[in-house]
């Protein structure tokens, strides 16, 4: 205890920010659990997941703001944009992160120590990487905060990437070393990716005469992407769609789909490691790496550059057209000479090509301390980060965790991530029989925000609350799994044949035996140090309670 | 253990809580934004150049050596060529030859009489030595009346053939029958006239022409009576010159009047009050003709645009007390050689005339009767000479140093507008106030005050005033010598608020007015303009309100 606690102080001193699945780390029962942690084994023999609707998971993470702090009322009742509180809450750099996953297909089962599964999965990973000065601008213009500074654009970056993951996943259990390890290796099929290598972007506006100066270097590549031009210049994307045998080829025209399902030569590895290892009686240890990886991207790429474009307007030269003139507004000419004048300048230092190129899955790690109550009370404390963008990015996050027998389990946490201090889950299995339902969600305060009921009921307007709340998150599906331990009495340990039998002791009168997430465990009484010379019987301290196995149920 | 279960159903319940805790509803589609729009205008810079042509009417120029803008206003030159100096007229003279009677004269015999003849040149008071001949007619008719035939021969040693090695005098040689007559014509072109061998002769030694001729008569066996006579005519026409040489003696010519407008901010619409420190007037005389010469002005005065108010400009070039005109200037330089030309360059300002009295801000007519007098000591002889090419052309220019100090120069200008602030973005656009900011650097020593009135398009009324006699562009800073040292930057800003912003958006017309005046100006502080002096101006526009 005191161990958890002190590791706990030292992890909370850690910032938090982006996030995965924090619950489904504390939900055994659920066989996608193998997705986050490789070394957990589910405590039936066989699961099967059925297409689409054993898991989906969708997310929504910014760092930045939440709509209660963006948004205000005034007096008159009318939403108002809170520029100076939306500018206190972001930081320089802030990120949008949006995450979709369903699984295709999910097979597993148990072979002695060794667990087994294959699973697809289609997964979008979406990030937009937003200055807090953009979001200014776009808040307030050019003229207040940003006058007289350059509002610094850097790193304004998009990031998304649609792929499909076929994997085979591998674990073993080592009951002697309480230690258990499992890896995943996946074959991964690109589609669509847009990736942000370089942005450097500044608007700087003179305080006195407004001039603008832009810097400005962009490098993206994308593949996938539909063409989009500027002029006569292709600006991004290497998908012509106009090009009627491109868009067979790429599976968009009536009959092709199989060639954008199937056929794309988009191809990648990644590998997912992690380990469990029972520290002690009570606390387990877990850890595990995700997304090592990369996808090769060849078809219909496209590359982006500018390179270092500078470029200053501060005005005409003459000033009469300025007052306009009968047929032309001084609003309209301003407007033509600025984008002319840009976008001249724009077009000279813009380049464009299609190389194949290479993307890295955004690797994350996963970390926890899982302390056992008792039988059906477990808390843990986890911690989670990743890399957004090179920035590394963390969350921390407080779980308790309730089983009753193999029909129920439930889960709360407290986490913090994202820069946000506000993320309470909760996470419910229930089985039926061979049916698992499950439903989770990092952060159960996000629900209703955007009055999703009410919005679809009504043709126009469209009202949220304004919680501020930055992260949503869910989690669901429908699971068969067979072959689940059945129901055992606690009253009544059974003898575990792999345990050798306990030295009657007289201390042994005070042993307890209590159900525990990973099985029946003995809580033998504290040691007696005033008597000495008595030893303690080690083999009860060495039986599989001390399992790494995440099961529901642990024999003794 | 215990504890801690209720330590999490504490947590629990208040979780619950403020799950269920009333939120505030945000409708975002009724969502008004507000921005703040900071856009650049006008980055310009406005040289000597654009600030004076439009309201100095006359030519901007820099002194190159010290880089000072002049204004130069320049008349139409008036000249006088050779042929106002002097024109050669038709000579026509003629000898009658009567010899002795005799009764019978018989055939075969002939008699020779010979005569010289000095004729003089009608060439007024002038008195010429020689006369080259580009042109000329020569006519001569000689008349036999007698009833023998003739053979006269004439020489004329002043008329020398040009371009030859040797003296060749005109000679011909004519037989004329009797009772008849011959004419021959011969072009002078060809010929100088050497007016000067009447001198060795007793003659005067200029304006002179000298004949010979001998008479041969040849004996028809008839009389000659007392009335037979033989006559020459000698007829001198048509005669132009290539060069004269001699003395034209004096005589004096009129170039005419000219009048040189002097409209200097005359487009300014308020009352000016400027001083000019240093107006200069400038007359250029070439001459190429071979005699010194005087120049002066038989009258000299400015009068206002419609002809009245006549003031006369004095003048005098020696540093006695001014006068009125008439009036010498000094003494027209005359060419070292034939074919070349001579510059003289006269000047009238503050030192020696009265100019500096008409560079005021009412525009006026200088009007100059200028004259030219060849040979003026009348009591000397001249050597002269003139080319049928020369001439005596005058020039004048004002030259005005834009040196001095000036106010109250009022540029006004009613120029459309169309800008309809409240479209910039959408529809929806709805500004609430705008800020119109003016930087300037000025390197010039004027301050600028601008007024800034909106009209809409019935009837031009006038809508609002956004601008009244606000200091937008301050002088730089001047030196002892007028001179900038260093220029002066400006932030000047016209608020606009809602209602200014409304008056915007209904205007159709502007009017913009400078009022222009040189730093200092109460104290007569006088100010030069340089050709680097320059406004760099910087318009620019804040504004702020719903845009979306």
């Amino acid at each position: 205890m005191r161990l958890l606690i002190f590791i706990s102080s030292f992890l909370l001193l850690i910032k938090a920010h982006s996030q995965q699945d924090f619950i489904l780390y504390h939900m055994p029962s659920i066989p996608q659990i193998t997705q986050v942690d490789p070394a957990s084994i589910p405590d039936s023999k066989f699961n099967i997941g059925l297409p689409i609707i054993s898991s989906i998971y969708g997310s929504a993470f910014n760092t930045g703001f939440s709509l209660g702090d963006i948004f205000y009322k005034n007096e008159n009742g009318i939403v108002m944009p809170d520029v100076e509180n939306a500018i206190s809450k972001m930081r320089s750099e802030n990120f949008l992160i949006l995450n979709a996953s369903t699984d295709l297909l999910f097979v597993g089962f148990k072979k002695g120590d060794d667990y087994y599964s294959f699973n697809i999965t289609e997964k979008i990973d979406f990030t937009f990487n937003y200055p807090q000065d953009l979001i200014t601008m776009l808040m307030e213009g050019n003229g207040n905060n940003l006058r007289g500074k350059r509002a610094s654009l850097d790193g304004l970056g998009l990031d998304f990437t649609h792929w499909r993951e076929y994997a085979i996943h591998w674990v073993h259990n080592d009951e002697e070393r309480h230690f258990s390890y499992g890896a995943r290796l996946k074959y991964l099929y690109g589609m669509e990716n847009f990736t942000t290598d370089v942005s450097v972007m500044g608007i700087e506006t003179n305080a006195n005469t407004h001039a603008l100066d832009f810097d400005v270097s962009l490098d993206f590549r994308s593949s996938g992407i539909p063409m989009v031009m500027l002029g006569s210049d292709t600006a991004i994307g290497g998908l012509n769609t106009d090009d009627t045998q491109e868009m067979e080829r790429a599976g968009f025209a009536e009959g092709s789909i199989r060639n954008y399902l199937f056929n794309r030569n988009n191809k990648g590895v990644g590998i997912d490691f992690g380990f469990n290892y029972q520290l002690s009686d009570k606390i387990l240890l877990e850890g595990s790496i995700l997304d090592l990886g990369f996808i090769n991207w060849n078809d219909y790429t496209a590359n982006s550059q500018l390179k270092q474009w500078n470029y200053s307007y501060s005005g005409i030269g003459n000033p009469i057209p300025v007052l306009g003139s009968e047929s032309t507004s001084s609003v309209s000419f301003l407007k033509d000479v600025l984008e002319d004048s840009t976008e001249g300048s724009l077009l000279n230092n813009y380049q464009y090509s299609n190389p194949s190129y290479s993307t890295a899955l955004r690797t994350k790690i996963y970390a926890s301390l899982e302390y056992t109550v008792d039988h059906n009370n477990f808390v843990s404390l986890s911690l989670y980060s990743s890399f957004v963008r090179g920035k590394w990015r963390r969350g921390l996050g407080l779980a308790y965790n309730y089983h009753l027998g193999y029909n129920f389990a439930a889960t709360a946490s407290y986490s913090i991530y994202n820069r946000s201090y506000s993320n309470v889950g909760l996470g419910v299995t229930v089985n039926f029989g061979p049916l698992e339902i499950y439903c989770l969600t990092d952060n159960i305060l996000s629900f209703g925000m955007l009055r999703q009921e009410s919005n679809s009921s009504t043709s126009s307007g469209f009202t949220v609350d304004d919680r501020k709340v930055k992260n949503g998150q869910i989690h669901f599906g429908i699971n068969l799994a067979f072959g689940r331990p059945k129901k055992e009495k606690i009253d009544e340990p059974k003898e575990d044949e792999n345990r050798a039998r306990a030295v009657p002791n007289e201390s042994s009168k005070a042993v307890k035996t209590t159900k525990t997430s990973t099985g029946i465990k003995t809580v033998l009484p504290k040691k007696d140090n005033s008597k000495k010379g008595d030893s303690k019987t080690k083999v009860q301290e060495t039986a599989p309670s001390r399992s790494t196995l995440r099961k529901v149920t642990r024999k003794l | 253990m215990n504890s801690l279960k209720y330590i999490i159903y504490i947590i629990a319940i208040f979780l619950l809580f403020i799950t269920c805790k009333k939120r505030e509803k945000l409708d975002l589609s009724t969502i008004q934004t507000y921005h703040h729009i900071a856009i650049p205008l006008v980055n310009s810079q406005i040289g000597i150049d654009e600030l004076l042509k439009r309201d100095t009417g006359g030519l901007v120029t820099t002194n190159p050596q010290t880089g000072e803008i002049l204004l130069a206003y320049e008349s139409s030159a008036m000249s006088i060529d050779a042929s106002k100096i002097i024109d050669i007229p038709n000579q026509s003279f003629n000898e009658s030859f009567s010899p002795p009677v005799v009764p019978i004269f018989q055939v075969g015999e002939d008699t020779t009489f010979s005569a010289q003849i000095i004729k003089p040149f009608s060439l007024g008071n002038k008195k010429l030595d020689t006369i080259s001949f580009s042109y000329g007619e020569l006519r001569v008719k000689i008349t036999n009346n007698l009833r023998h035939d003739v053979e006269v021969v004439i020489n004329i040693p002043s008329l020398v053939r040009k371009n030859t090695s040797s003296v060749f005098f005109y000679n011909q040689n004519t037989d004329v029958g009797q009772n008849s007559s011959k004419d021959t014509l011969v072009d002078l072109g060809n010929y100088n006239l050497d007016l000067t061998q009447g001198f060795p002769l007793g003659g005067l030694g200029y304006n002179e022409l000298i004949i010979d001729y001998s008479v041969k008569i040849i004996g028809s066996g008839a009389p000659i009576g007392p009335n037979d006579d033989l006559k020459i005519d000698f007829t001198l026409e048509n005669l132009e010159f290539a060069r004269i040489d001699g003395d034209l003696k004096y005589q004096k010519f009129s170039l005419g009047s000219s009048d040189l407008t002097l409209a200097i901010f005359n487009l300014s619409d308020g009352a000016f009050d400027f001083s000019l420190t240093n107006p200069k007037i400038e007359h250029t005389i070439v001459n190429s003709f071979g005699f010194p010469a005087n120049m002066g002005m038989d009258s000299m005065y400015y009068t206002d645009l419609s002809g009245g108010n006549l003031v006369n400009i004095d003048y005098n070039s020696s540093g006695a007390p001014l006068s009125s005109a008439p009036f010498n200037f000094p003494t027209i330089q005359q060419p070292t050689f034939a074919g070349d030309s001579a510059t003289t360059v006269i000047f009238m300002d503050t030192t020696n005339s009265s100019i500096s009295s008409l560079i005021n801000a009412t525009p006026k007519v200088i009007t100059s009767k200028p004259f030219v007098e060849i040979n003026p000591d009348t009591s000397i002889s001249n050597n002269n000479y003139i080319l049928s090419s020369s001439k005596i052309s005058v020039s004048t220019e004002i030259t005005l140093p834009l040196e001095g100090y000036a106010e109250g120069w009022i540029m006004q200008d009613t120029i459309p507008f169309n800008a309809k602030v409240d479209e910039l973005f959408s529809s929806e656009t709805s500004i609430d106030s705008a800020i119109i900011k003016f930087t300037t650097t000025n390197y010039f020593p004027l301050d600028v005050k601008l007024d800034l009135i909106l009209l809409d398009s019935i009837a031009l009324n006038p809508i609002d005033t956004i601008a009244s006699d606000d200091l937008i562009i301050e002088s730089g800073v001047i030196d002892a010598n007028g001179k900038i040292t260093s220029a002066q930057a400006v932030t000047f800003e016209i608020d606009c608020d809602g209602t200014c912003v409304d008056n915007l958006n209904n205007t159709r017309f502007i009017v913009l007015r400078l009022s222009i005046g040189t730093t200092g100006f109460n104290n007569q502080q006088s100010v030069k303009i340089y050709n680097d002096y320059k406004i760099e101006l910087d318009i620019a526009l804040l504004i702020s309100g719903r845009m979306f």
